[in-house]
């Protein structure tokens, strides 16, 4: 890349590099989606759009649509409303212990959805702690919480995706000019004044740009409603039961109609994001966490982020809990009773148990390699050099990001069901490799900002400075550019390994027996009754979600 | 008559003391500049007046009301920021209407006032624009607008050229003191540049570590600073400290000058331009032999920096056709001070 080679080799380098990369965008990326597509429109009477009017015609279909739909503008608003009052609660307001409750809030983050609804069923499901809990202290005869239907998945929504609007308000709060604040006051702004015309164009676009991911995940959901959806079908369901039974063509249809939900709703969102867009012309002082006086609301305040403090953390202490629960013991009490080490010993001692666990740990591996293989060479492109080929690179690479995982996950099946030039003629669909394809392909966006972000960081000054100064290409390379990039690179494989390590959605469509995921495992247990076993791969897991995070939060920045 | 009073304002972050017992009188139509280098206190109390930060003691009157404790909004006083605090997600004419729709103005006088104030600080026709496209110099006068359209009967400016480059400053300068004598607004306008200061003002006030040490014309500031702080601050000075006796200041063992009058202090300040270079000692008093050590030009000015044994003296001359004698570096020459030009001051 940074050869001192002569320009010719570099260009030559070059055009291989480009066209390396370009081959596996289309290979892994466009051509999945190309092929459903062909499969969505080919019928047993040749080319038609029979499969689409189906669709619409088949009342259970429109309505998983609908439902899927509701669920994705509902997402938005609940997340919305508790990220945006969070981040006001946090950076808005002056507030004690504030750092450690921002930390915290983060924390939902890094923690696998399906781990997430586990501990929900856990603690607030019919038979829940929380539940019986309530029940037994209110004597009441029915359980007072259900957690199913379309409030259980938005209840759990709200936990684990208000983090989008969390962090991207809470950036934008920083960003608010205090002086702006003091312009509009100072030509006669009321308090709600100043509120409504400056502060809330200020977190705009942060709202906006929150609402596309929030969306998406929110209509691509699958952990939530599969386990416990019960009678509110979603499309990522209605995918799922299709694949099972092997109707590929309707799953295909179910794949393309959900795509192309999710980007309309990007497509509509970026046309309003480019009206509300502004560019802060001058550097401004950031605003000051307001105090509050009365104390009254003070100590609300105190008791609210308490509160949140205990039902953030409330599920990672419940999983942490359980996974020590001796099998066979907590049938019928509302509280477990008997605990012990088994659930660990079995997972580390039975191959049967253990296999799982390493499964995930070496697939998440492999899912960060492939990322940085190919993100960093890509981000090279778009950053460092003036290539034609750079807005066609940077739509492949962030198509997977508006694809639903389980439409990722069908894509990939009918890609590689059969061989392809960008397989080497192999058939992918039964292999160990397809899974941790599929998990790259999603996270491939993801690991891809990352790159771009901290080559955006390496300032060429600072490689010319360096040169100047006498040292060649391997010196320049090893003492000023690594040290630049790598902080924010591992931090991007980090996260990359802690989001594929726990993955449920792909790997309930591309899983085989040879490569069973520890999220599989934890399904099973559940289903067997094998409560504490599920939750000790939980815990695992989560150990090392919150190890990782904190590594990459300790990694110095420059 | 007077518009704005201060009384004994003290203000205080985490036990520094910003601003201390400071007393202040401002009357109409006059352009103030609170003069003092950063971190003096003077834009404190600038945000003080704008209704921004509450002082912990003292008061503030404006047209003999106590306004001490009113809200930023309610006082009609106007604001020009450092930075400008345009609203970047409006265009110019919108940032230039927010304060008259707050007033809830009729919409066809907004518009006259919008189109009024616009043509007065010459940008017709730039309605439309985006606030970030505009240059520092435009951005700056949609600002100047934004407030003047108000009609404020108090205008504070903090520091307003400091974010134009130095051609462009001048030019603002020039257009801003224009603008003041043609509307005839009171201004406060606060900046640590003594250039801008003196230039500008009717009458300015030199801040030091939260102590307004004093208040006069600019011609009195600059010929009489009350302190060795206020004498080194504005305009360029020789300050050394040296002990007064009989009408005669010692600097050092060698070094003895005769002063005008015998006042105490324990320091002595000489401008400059006061020094004069001959070429051989003069029957006068302070007559001194020096090496010149450096000598930069500077445009209109030559500026020298001229060795007497120990003591380092600068000097400046004009830089003229007619007197171009240009000394240079290692040449020996001969100083000549008027007892009248030496300043005797106090720390």
């Amino acid at each position: 890349m940074m050869g001192k080679s002569s320009n010719k080799k570099s260009s030559v380098s070059k055009v291989v590099m480009t066209s390396l990369l370009i081959w596996v965008l289309v290979g892994f990326i466009l051509y999945p989606v190309l092929r459903t597509f062909q499969l969505s429109l080919v019928t047993d009477n040749g080319l038609s759009l029979s499969n689409y009017l189906n669709f619409f015609k088949t009342e259970a279909y429109r309505l998983a649509l609908k439902n899927s739909i509701i669920l994705g503008f509902l997402t938005v608003i609940v997340c919305g409303v508790i990220g945006t009052l969070l981040a006001f609660l946090v950076h808005f307001f002056e507030l004690p212990f504030k750092k450690t409750l921002d930390r915290l809030l983060l924390l939902p983050i890094v923690l696998p959805g399906l781990i997430i609804v586990f501990a929900f069923v856990q603690l607030y499901g019919e038979s829940g702690l929380v539940t019986k809990t309530i029940q037994t202290i209110l004597n009441l005869e029915e359980s007072p919480l259900r957690l199913s239907g379309l409030k259980g998945i938005l209840f759990i929504h709200a936990y684990t995706q208000y983090v989008y609007f969390y962090i991207n308000v809470s950036i934008a709060i920083k960003h608010i000019d205090r002086c702006t604040v003091e312009a509009a006051r100072n030509l006669g702004a009321s308090k709600w004044k100043v509120f409504t015309t400056i502060i809330l164009p200020f977190i705009k676009p942060a709202l906006i740009a929150s609402s596309v991911i929030t969306f998406m995940t929110g209509i691509g959901s699958f952990s939530a409603p599969s386990i416990i959806g019960g009678s509110y079908k979603v499309m990522t369901t209605q995918i799922l039961l299709s694949k099972a039974n092997n109707y590929m063509d309707i799953a295909a249809t179910q794949v393309i109609i959900l795509t192309v939900v999710s980007l309309m709703y990007l497509g509509v969102i970026r046309f309003y994001e480019n009206k509300s867009r502004f560019v802060s012309s001058v550097k401004g002082v950031s605003i000051k966490p307001q105090k509050i006086h009365n104390p009254l609301i003070k100590l609300l305040l105190i008791f609210l982020a308490f509160s949140i403090v205990i039902f953030i953390l409330l599920p990672i202490i419940a999983i942490f809990i359980l996974s020590f629960v001796q099998p066979g013991t907590w049938m019928i009490e509302i509280y477990p009773k008997e605990f012990s080490l088994d659930n660990y010993i079995k997972i580390f001692t039975k191959s049967r148990s253990l296999a799982p666990f390493i499964n995930s740990i070496v697939m998440a591996c492999l899912t960060a390699i492939l990322c940085i293989v190919v993100a960093l060479p890509a981000s090279y492109i778009i950053v460092k050099t003036k290539s034609k080929f750079k807005l066609m690179i940077e739509l492949l690479i962030m198509l997977p990001w508006a694809i639903p995982s389980s439409a990722i996950a069908i894509n990939m099946i009918n890609a590689f069901n059969r061989p392809s030039i960008f397989t080497g003629n192999q058939i992918l669909v039964g292999e160990y490799i397809l899974l941790p394809l599929a998990y790259f392909v999603c996270l491939l966006p993801l690991m891809f900002r990352t790159t771009t972000i901290s080559l955006q960081h390496l300032n060429d000054t600072y490689i010319e400075a360096s040169k100047s100064l006498r040292a060649n290409s391997i010196q320049t390379f090893r003492k000023v550019v690594l040290p630049i990039i790598t902080p924010g690179i591992m931090g991007g494989t980090m996260l990359i390994v802690i989001r594929s390590i726990g993955e449920y959605t792909i790997s309930a469509f591309l899983y085989t027996v040879s490569n069973k995921p520890i999220s599989i495992a934890m399904v099973n247990g559940i289903f067997e009754y094998e409560i504490g076993l599920s939750m000790a791969y939980g815990a695992l897991v989560v150990a090392f979600a919150l190890g990782t995070s904190i590594f990459i939060s300790k990694i110095p920045k420059f | 008559m007077e518009l704005l009073a201060l009384e004994n304002i003290k203000k205080s972050y985490e036990q520094k003391c910003v601003l201390n017992k400071v007393n202040l009188s401002i009357n109409e139509g006059e352009f103030f500049t609170f003069l003092g280098p950063s971190g003096c206190g003077k834009t404190t109390l600038l945000r003080i007046i704008a209704g921004f930060v509450r002082p912990e003691n003292g008061s503030v009157y404006f047209e003999s009301n106590n306004i001490t404790l009113l809200p930023a909004e309610k006082r009609n006083v106007g604001m020009v920021f450092q930075n400008y605090a345009l609203f970047p997600f409006m265009n110019v004419y919108d940032n230039v209407a927010y304060g008259l729709k707050n007033k809830k103005e009729k919409k066809k006088t907004i518009e006259q006032q919008v189109r009024k104030y616009l043509n007065l600080v010459r940008l017709e026709g730039y309605d439309k624009r985006n606030v970030s496209e505009l240059s520092g110099g435009e951005q700056q006068r949609v600002a100047l607008a934004r407030s003047l359209v108000m009609q404020p009967k108090l205008l504070l400016l903090d520091e307003p050229l400091s974010n134009l480059d130095a051609r462009l400053r001048d030019q603002m300068r020039m257009e801003l003191k224009e603008l003041q004598r043609k509307l005839g607004i009171t201004t406060i306008f606060v900046t640590h540049d003594q250039t801008e200061a003196l230039t500008l003002s009717d009458r300015i006030a030199v801040f030091d570590q939260g102590v307004c040490v004093q208040v006069g014309t600019p011609h009195e500031i600059y010929t009489k600073p009350v302190n060795a702080f206020v004498a080194n601050f504005i305009g360029d000075t020789n300050l050394y400290k040296a002990k007064i006796e009989n009408n005669k200041a010692i600097l050092n063992h060698t070094t003895t000058l005769e002063l005008s009058s015998d006042s105490t202090g324990d320091y002595i300040s000489i401008r400059p331009q006061d020094i004069l270079i001959t070429d051989e000692l003069r029957v006068a008093p302070n007559q001194l032999n020096g090496t010149i050590e450096k000598v930069a030009i500077n445009g209109q000015l030559v500026e020298y920096i001229i060795m007497v044994d120990t003591l380092e003296l600068k000097v400046i001359k004009l830089n003229t056709y007619t007197d171009s004698n240009d000394y240079v570096i290692g040449q020996k020459v001969c100083l000549s001070i008027e007892p009248k030009c030496i300043k005797i001051l106090n720390k």
